[in-house]
């Protein structure tokens, strides 16, 4: 059996972008994402993916290939892929856990929620709406009973930086 | 909603976030802070795997009469110190400035009690972490001038239902504060914020003074003793908070007939409600006895009360005893690992909410609790 498996051509999957760009990829490397996984399972090889824009998805098929290859001889070096590859604006964290979301894949997920958490914990409420592009819709009396409420949580400076 | 964000989105970043920020982030807008202030938020919310904390509290008698709770770090090696991370501003008092009963910590909040003989019947619900309490509801069984109870207390959380639990045993004493039984069990549920009496059945032990109950596994458990011709068994008796039934663990058959000691043995229970897995693991100070224990920190370290009102902390591997110079009353300290929860914000977990000492706490004043106490 072993035999047969190796000799065999790898299979290769086809996936669309939202922009219609179309990338080529290692099934082993795509069956991660459990929407793909789905799609494969009942015989697709061509997979559009109206929800994802190339810039994200050329993204997350590098994440894909570089996971695929997980042994535990390199973990140091996927960490610090992980650490370049969330280094990056919000913009493009969004798009991206948009994408992962919508691809199912899971530990992708996992890390960009956790990644954006990290990166606004610090940040003043003025800085959090900047980058969540939300207009404040509390009048002045309003916010300041909040934060009356909850003094103790606006004591001290707050990160106001957007990146 | 902006464009930019999903609506299922926000949650899942939001609930990465810790209690301080996300109190800061209901500023935000109206959407953010009905998500975070939200039952189902609160509910399934547990501040984020920081490095482990634990919560110290005491009674300090010098300079001042003084409620203490301290959050330090609790690293697993011995190599690094416990440090402090931050003191919790203490909102409550007593009329007599004696100190709370620590009943327990569970899921970010702390049980108060003030009620020994169930006269006051004072019960806190206290979140130190967003600084909102409630008091709970008086309990059916309370002392009158006719009947007198001593009272138990236990407090923990449902998983089953995902709801707080207190369970509250009166025993009615007689003329020479002897136990006339039968007692009567009531559990109050923070989401309803009432007090039900519930099947005593299962609960024929007496539980031993000066000894607090311990939350583990949904369930709060207690050292009691029966009495048959005149012996003394002791064992540890369990109230499932899911059932709400009560049950009995069985202690090392050394232990079944301890009364008072000298030693300071530990004993572990490798697995839990195996009889078989009971282990001796170390004896503490074979020259005389402590007066409390009090915790273990994840070092290893444990943390006793050697003589009244001393806090010191024993290596069980050198034998060691070091003072840490925290003094306060005896039998006040209280040790607990140590999580933050966003349960309480806004009172909308369904409890009774007081009013009065809601917007106490959120003026930073010190709530004062005026019925006379009587223990």
């Amino acid at each position: 059996m072993a035999s047969t498996t190796e000799t065999k051509q790898k299979k290769m999957l086809i996936l669309k972008s939202a922009d219609n760009d179309e990338f080529e990829i290692e099934e082993s490397v795509g069956v991660q994402s459990e929407t793909i996984k789905n799609l494969v399972e009942d015989g697709f090889t061509f997979v559009p993916l109206p929800n994802v824009y190339t810039k994200a998805l050329i993204k997350i098929i590098d994440y894909l290939k570089k996971h695929a290859n997980k042994t535990d001889s390199n973990d140091e070096e996927i960490k610090t892929f992980d650490k370049d590859f969330v280094n990056t604006t919000f913009d493009d964290l969004f798009e991206l856990v948009s994408a992962a979301n919508y691809l199912h894949i899971s530990c992708l997920m996992n890390m960009l929620c956790q990644t954006i958490a990290d990166r606004i914990k610090d940040k003043s409420p003025e800085a959090v709406r900047k980058i969540f592009h939300i207009n404040c819709d509390y009048t002045p009396e309003e916010e300041a009973k909040i934060r009356k409420a909850n003094a103790q949580a606006f004591e001290g400076q707050f990160d106001e930086s957007l990146d | 909603m902006s464009d930019y964000i999903p609506d299922w989105l926000l949650p899942e970043i939001l609930c990465r976030l810790p209690v301080e920020s996300l109190l800061r982030c209901r500023c935000v807008s109206k959407q953010w802070y009905s998500l975070i202030s939200s039952p189902d938020f609160i509910s399934l919310y547990t501040s984020p795997p920081a490095p482990p904390l634990f919560l110290l509290r005491y009674f300090s008698t010098k300079p001042k009469k003084q409620e203490k709770y301290f959050v330090y770090s609790d690293p697993s090696s011995k190599t690094e110190n416990n440090t402090l991370v931050k003191e919790l501003k203490f909102p409550f008092k007593t009329a007599s400035g004696r100190p709370f009963g620590v009943v327990g910590f569970c899921n970010g909040l702390v049980f108060l009690s003030h009620d020994t003989y169930g006269y006051t019947n004072t019960f806190i619900l206290w979140n130190p972490a967003i600084r909102k309490s409630i008091t709970l509801s008086k309990p059916r069984f309370c002392s009158c001038p006719n009947v007198r109870y001593h009272v138990w207390l236990g407090f923990g959380f449902d998983h089953k239902t995902r709801d707080f639990k207190v369970v509250r045993m009166a025993y009615p004493l007689g003329a020479n504060w002897d136990y006339i039984g039968p007692s009567e069990v009531e559990v109050y549920k923070l989401s309803t914020g009432l007090w039900k009496t519930v099947n005593s059945k299962g609960f024929n032990n007496k539980l031993v003074m000066n000894n607090t109950s311990v939350y583990l596994n949904g369930a709060i458990h207690r050292v009691s003793y029966s009495e048959k011709r005149g012996e003394i068994t002791n064992s540890l008796l369990v109230f499932n908070l899911s059932a709400e039934t009560f049950s009995e663990i069985g202690l090392p058959l050394v232990l079944t007939r301890v009364c008072s000691g000298e030693l300071c043995v530990v004993w572990v229970m490798n697995q839990y409600g195996k009889l078989e897995s009971w282990m001796e693991k170390f004896v503490v100070d074979p020259n005389g006895g402590i007066e409390n224990a009090i915790g273990f920190t994840r070092n290893g370290e444990f943390l006793i009360e050697p003589y009244p009102g001393d806090l010191s902390s024993y290596d069980p591997e050198s034998g060691e005893f070091y003072d840490l110079g925290i003094y306060g009353r005896a039998d006040s300290f209280f040790m607990s690992k140590y999580i933050e929860s966003l349960v309480l914000l806004d009172g909308r977990s369904g409890a009774i909410a007081d009013p009065s000492i809601a917007s106490e706490s959120d003026s930073e004043e010190e709530t004062e609790y005026t019925s006379s106490d009587s223990d």
